[in-house]
């Protein structure tokens, strides 16, 4: 059976309001009905495009994955969705755990290489840092305090010259300063930056999807600024009556 | 390759359908698991090269649908799934001796 279209559950609220306005029924009963009207809508809408939605989850989604690997995926995870045939919020429910499975695979294909590539760095660092720290640690109680503190800063800006090999060129104040801030850098990535990232991208996809697929198609501009003049008609004639008796006076 | 309960659940789908090839949406029928956890699933399997794929070549406005990738077991695949079954079957048989012939 096809779901009853958003513009006649409109219709039918809009008609209760006004009926629930001419016979004069208290402020709770009116809201209520409105209340019911535009959740009935959101589910007739839901019910409608569901499957729309669920496609589009999985497009923003796939976006998370290797441009590699990302063409096939959305083929065959449109293919799943297709194929179950089904309306309403299943195909979204089935779009939210492929939207793991993504997240699980973007991890796989994106992150372990990335930490791979860098943990190789930062492990042959360190080794060479070690190597180098050694005649440092053997001239520990050597005459010339200079020499030692040459050593010690040769040994923390040596990672800088494994990462850039003409770093060895630069001022060695220049050297310590890279090396302070990659330190700084990559604290704060790990920190701060992946943390927000991940989470920014979720949270805006979420309320991106939910907005952008919910409101306008459901209620149509016009709608909307009925909407709107419902929720805050008030509140914008109480400013403009206000802005008016300013400009009176 | 670690085996968990819901890729043993996988390898018997395909063991209970020798020779056929199978594609995400009829595998997720069969062993009811969720997308969620079988796609990941199937391209572990394809890369540690239990599973073969192949795209299906069909013009996908004269089908009316998305082409569909099509996976069986490789012949590696085969041995190593039959094994994975094989030993949950010999642990179920200590657990309940006599139950399963």
């Amino acid at each position: 059976m096809n779901a009853p279209s958003p513009s006649n559950f409109t219709a039918i609220a809009i008609l209760l309001a006004l009926l629930a306005i001419v016979v004069g029924l208290p402020q709770d009963v009116l809201t209520g009905l409105l209340e019911t009207g535009l959740i009935a809508l959101l589910a007739a809408e839901l019910d409608r495009s569901g499957r729309h939605v669920a496609l589009r989850i999985v497009d923003v989604v796939a976006a998370l994955l290797p441009r590699a690997q990302r063409a096939d995926l959305v083929d065959e995870w449109h293919d799943h969705i297709l194929t179950a045939g089904e309306q309403g919020l299943r195909p979204v429910l089935a779009a939210a755990s492929i939207a793991r499975a993504a997240l699980s695979l973007a991890f796989r294909y994106r992150f372990r290489v990335w930490a791979a590539f860098y943990l190789m760095r930062a492990f042959t660092a360190t080794l060479a840092m070690c190597l180098q720290a050694l005649p440092a640690l053997e001239k520990r109680l050597a005459p010339r305090p200079a020499f030692r503190l040459a050593s010690l800063i040769a040994a923390l800006t040596l990672p800088l010259n494994v990462v850039v090999p003409s770093a060895e060129r630069w001022p060695l104040s220049l050297r310590i300063a890279c090396a302070a801030l990659a330190w700084l850098g990559i604290d704060a990535v790990i920190d701060f930056a992946i943390p927000a990232f991940l989470t920014s991208v979720i949270v805006s996809s979420v309320v991106g999807l939910a907005l952008a697929s919910a409101a306008p198609s459901v209620l149509g501009p016009r709608w909307m600024s009925r909407v709107i003049e419902w929720v805050g008609g008030d509140l914008v004639r109480a400013q403009l009556e206000a802005a008016g008796h300013n400009a009176g006076t | 390759m670690r085996i968990s309960h819901q890729t043993r659940i996988v390898l018997q789908a395909f063991l209970d359908h020798p020779g056929e090839e199978l594609y995400g949406f009829t595998l997720a029928e069969y062993t009811g698991l969720k997308a969620g956890t079988l796609y990941p699933l199937l391209q572990r399997l394809l890369a540690e090269g239990w599973l073969t794929g192949r795209w299906e070549a069909v013009d996908e406005r004269a089908v009316g649908r998305r082409r569909r990738r099509y996976y069986r077991l490789s012949g590696v695949g085969e041995g190593r799934a039959l094994q994975a079954v094989q030993k949950q079957t010999d642990g179920l048989r200590q657990l309940t001796p006599g139950w399963i012939g």
